[in-house]
């Protein structure tokens, strides 16, 4: 049978999120309830990923809207922290079917790994507090995603959703029965309903269910069980909840739970939260972790042996993101690939310090042209022709 | 330490020619030696004429001219495959190298289709789709480049002379640098201590040593089995088709832009049409026929007359445990054969060589690009056979031992579940990498009965009557741009005619 109703329980984003979305993708037949949990402290900024731009389509947020609302500044690289940001975009050019880090690692077999970042221009101009939409014709290009403040995000999440039963959790007391919750009580009503998403980042309502370790069990979803304090920096936040949200309304059951769907989201899921603990241990630089982590042992190894970027199926972050971490690891490959060979010495050496200078000059001129801001204004999003000006800090 | 400059190809067929030229144009100005030892008095296996869309790829990078090409090897067109009599008797669907209706609301196609199945309107998957539709009219040309056009919705490969093929590569490698040695191989000299192979030896005398040698030996596997006992995973239960019998005939009708696969009572038999004759041969499990019958049956269904004596050969489906083993990488019928049925031999050798320039070892890589490399491939393989088991098992037929066998063998427990997730409510199981995408599985899933128990809740949530109207439309639209595309014939002649085709085949 269809399913009707849907009771979310949790708070912020986490909940908030999934109301919109399955709003926005399926028609408002759909009865949906929030049970509030306490809010914990939650961070005063939300990093979006360059893929939120799809879930912002989806959710009608203009950039103007996302400016407005939620002091969207534009964001070309996430920063960890002082010594790491993975940047939104490429780092060099690519040339005669070699991968840029192998034609610069031939130029400069000895120069430390992190010299890399000076060929990564979005990189760059984050460092320069700089934005321009879209890298020139001949540079190495880039996306960007947003720094948002997560209270106006959360006030359009609530926007966007509409017609949402809204209560809040006094108690929340799960009745279920074999594998299957079959009411709420959260203090004032029971609430009931066909599918449960447990948007707490404790997997509260799901543990109770089942032990196993999959995020969906029966009627219940959790979506944000893993939750780790990275998440807050790298955008993982959000994106794990819309790829959530991607991935449920790709695989929208009815009220038989058929297994093989289910098997299916647990299997995409699962390799999804791999490749975050991979990053996540690699960013913390957590060496037992890190050993204990086959595909991410895999991407090293790769990596030192010969710059390469081992791929898996389903990878979240970019290539780039993972040059940048491992470099910041100090993780320093060996040797390169054979196709960086193909160029003439000389000829590649000219060409990589052009390619050095294009960007030092690009950012100091677009930095001459610019008045800049306090780095603490937030300039409002405008999208003017294909320039997004007054934002971070740019004024033209 | 090993340095890896002078590489030695053992075998001129279309894998190690296909080395030749790809390792020539992407490497040889990176100062390899390369060197190719072939013998004629052996010759090539000479079957494998059709290809997938990737092979196109594979043209360019090494610089190729399309028509050049085409008129050399007497190429066509090719825009799927037909399968006659897989699901049932009677039964004919086509597995198009394109898209099924047009992109709508994130909704795949065949969910609306699905929901309107039983409608009398409603007409049969093929009629959905550009490709298909230009296959069924005998019409091609080249897709567009523009993406909102229906005309960019599908890709293309080629079904080619497969004895023809190799020489032209040979030319080009030749020009890029390689060094062509006729002679046959009697001897594998190996390193004592580290077990690598250190030169070969030709029946004149002449040893030939190198730092990595590629075998391309064909099935005998002269390396890679035969001095370095790697071993072969078979796949025999999976996929039982041990033998073929080909032979080519007249061409009779209009030439057809794509390969037809019709089931047999104990394998199926391939129909290739090529701008001068039609390729023909039947796939066969030894266990279930005689050569004989399996030969009649070839004869009896051939659309013209026979233009040489039938041809048996045999092989053993499955993969080398170690495609690349000490520094040896088998390419090629030597690193393992699936079976031609959704042409994918070809495509493997491109990978194999794609993974090798992507993997081409330094003294230092080694032994992890060697890794890489096998389990790379070794995912390429699985994902491919897979895919094939499919076919043969998705079956409703019990006229024959064979095929009451496919039909209740036990699968692989992967397959399985993406059969499952199917008939539930027709998704198909994601996976970035692995050669077939999203269509091919619904092609092939559908044109086999399994259909879907249910279909996507948006989808129900319409009106009938809107997603008749977009099912009538779609079909008249497919129909309609099918009719603008030229005679696939026309388009031959004025683009790659090739010499042969003017002559009465012989
Ligand atoms: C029945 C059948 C149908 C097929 N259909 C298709 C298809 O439609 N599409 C597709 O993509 N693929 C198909 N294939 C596979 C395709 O034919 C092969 O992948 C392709 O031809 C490559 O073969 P090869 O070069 O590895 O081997 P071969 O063509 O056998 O070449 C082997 C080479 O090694 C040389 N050699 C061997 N031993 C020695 C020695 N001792 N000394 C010196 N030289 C030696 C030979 O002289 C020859 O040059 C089919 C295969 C079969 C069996």
């Amino acid at each position: 049978m269809t399913i009707k109703s849907i009771a979310i329980i949790g708070s912020s984003i986490e909940a908030w999120l999934p109301a919109a979305y399955i709003r926005a993708r399926l028609p408002s037949a759909y009865k949906i309830s929030i049970i509030e949990t306490s809010k914990s402290k939650d961070e005063n900024r939300l990093i979006a990923r360059p893929n939120s731009k799809d879930m912002h389509a989806l959710l009608q947020f203009s950039e103007a809207d996302l400016g407005q609302h939620a002091q969207a500044k534009p964001l070309l690289a996430a920063t960890i922290n002082a010594d790491i940001a993975l940047p939104f975009g490429r780092y060099g050019l690519d040339r005669d079917g070699a991968e840029f880090q192998h034609l610069w690692r031939r130029i400069y077999p000895d120069t430390p790994i992190q010299n890399i970042n000076l060929f990564n221009l979005s990189l760059a101009l984050q460092k320069a507090a700089l934005f321009i939409p879209q890298a020139p014709q001949g540079m190495p290009s880039y996306d960007y995603g947003y720094d948002l403040s997560t209270n106006g995000y959360l006030s359009m999440l609530k926007q966007a959703a509409k017609d949402v039963l809204n209560l809040e959790a006094k108690k929340l007391e799960v009745h279920h029965d074999s594998g299957k919750i079959s009411a709420i009580d959260c203090g004032d009503t029971h609430i009931q309903a066909d599918l449960y998403i447990d948007a707490t980042r404790d997997g509260h309502v799901s543990n109770i269910i089942s032990t196993l370790m999959d995020n969906w069990h029966g009627n219940c979803l959790s979506i944000c069980r893993n939750f780790d304090e990275t998440d807050h920096k790298n955008g993982i936040r959000l994106y794990r909840l819309q790829i959530a949200m991607e991935r449920l309304i790709a695989l929208w059951p009815d009220t038989s739970f058929a297994p093989s769907e289910l098997n299916e989201y647990n299997r995409l899921a699962n390799a999804e939260q791999e490749h975050i603990r991979d990053m996540n241990a690699l960013l913390a630089h957590d060496k037992k972790e890190m050993s204990n982590r086959k595909a991410l042992q895999r991407k090293i190894a790769v990596f030192e042996s010969r710059g390469r970027i081992a791929n898996e199926d389903y990878e979240i972050f970019s290539k780039s993101e993972w040059i940048a971490a491992l470099a910041a690891a100090n993780i320093s490959p060996a040797s390169y690939d054979r196709l960086a060979d193909r160029a003439d010495e000389h000829d590649l050496k000219q060409w990589i310090k052009q390619l050095e200078q294009a960007i030092g000059q690009y950012v100091h001129m677009m930095g001459q042209r610019t008045i800049k801001s306090s780095p603490q204004s937030h300039g409002n999003v405008t999208t003017d022709g294909n320039i997004i000006s007054n934002i971070s800090g740019l004024v033209k | 330490m090993a340095k890896f400059e002078n590489i030695v190809i053992v075998g001129g067929g279309t894998a190690g020619w296909m080395c030749a030229a790809g390792l020539a144009s992407m490497l040889g100005s990176t100062g390899l030696k390369i060197t190719l030892i072939e013998s004629e008095a052996i010759g090539i296996v000479g079957v494998g004429e059709a290809t997938l869309p990737h092979i196109k790829f594979f043209n360019e990078t090494i610089g190729i001219d399309e028509a050049e090409f085409m008129a050399a090897t007497s190429a066509t067109f090719k825009l799927g495959i037909e399968f006659v009599n897989w699901g049932r008797i009677g039964d004919s669907y086509i597995h198009p190298f394109g898209e099924f209706g047009l992109p709508n609301a994130g909704i795949g196609f065949h969910h609306y289709w699905r929901s309107m199945m039983d409608d009398p309107q409603t007409a049969s998957m093929d009629h959905y789709s550009l490709p298909i539709m230009a296959c069924r009219n005998a019409r091609f040309r080249p897709p567009s480049n523009d993406f909102r056009s229906v005309h960019s919705t599908y890709k293309y490969a080629y079904q080619f002379d497969a004895t023809k093929y190799a020489p032209f590569l040979r030319k080009h490698a030749e020009e890029r640098g390689v060094t062509r040695i006729e002679g046959k191989l009697v001897d594998v000299i190996c390193d004592g201590e580290n077990g690598n192979i250190s030169s070969v030896k030709l029946e004149n005398g002449e040893e030939i040593s190198g730092d990595l040698f590629i075998d391309c030996t064909g099935f005998r596997g002269v390396l890679t089995e035969g001095a370095l006992e790697t071993g072969y995973d078979e796949w025999t239960k999976f996929l039982p088709c041990d033998r073929a019998v080909a032979a080519p005939c007249k061409s009779y009708g209009p030439l057809l832009p794509y390969t037809r696969a019709t089931a047999d009572k104990a394998g199926w038999r391939w129909r290739i049409p090529l701008q001068n004759r039609t390729g023909n041969g039947h796939v066969y499990s030894s266990n279930f026929i005689s050569d004989e019958k399996a030969r009649q049956s070839l004869l009896d269904n051939l659309d013209g007359e026979c233009l040489s004596e039938p041809r048996f050969l045999r092989f053993t489906t499955g993969k080398r445990k170690k495609l690349w083993n000490k520094n040896c990488i088998a390419i090629g019928l030597s690193g393992g054969f699936l079976e031609p049925l959704e042409s994918t031999s070809i495509y493997l050798i491109q990978e194999g060589i794609t993974k090798l320039l992507e993997h081409f070892p330094s003294a230092s890589s080694v032994h992890i690009d060697r890794k890489e490399y096998n389990d790379l491939m070794d995912l390429e393989f699985e994902r491919v056979r897979d895919f094939l088991i499919l076919h043969y098992h998705a079956t409703e037929r019990d006229d024959s031992e064979f095929w009451n066998y496919m039909r209740t063998m036990q699968i692989p427990d992967s397959l399985n579940e993406k059969m499952e997730l199917f008939r539930q409510r027709g998704r198909v199981t994601a996976y970035d990498r692995g050669l077939f995408l999203q269509p091919s599985w619904i092609a092939v899933y559908l044109g086999q009965r399994i259909i879907p128990r249910q279909w996507d809740d948006r989808v129900s949530l319409l009106p009938d009557s809107d997603i008749k109207h977009h099912l009538n439309g779609l079909k008249q639209l497919m129909q309609r741009s099918a009719n603008e595309l030229p005679q696939h014939s026309d388009y031959i002649t004025q683009y790659c005619p090739s010499p042969l085709a003017a002559e009465p085949a012989a």
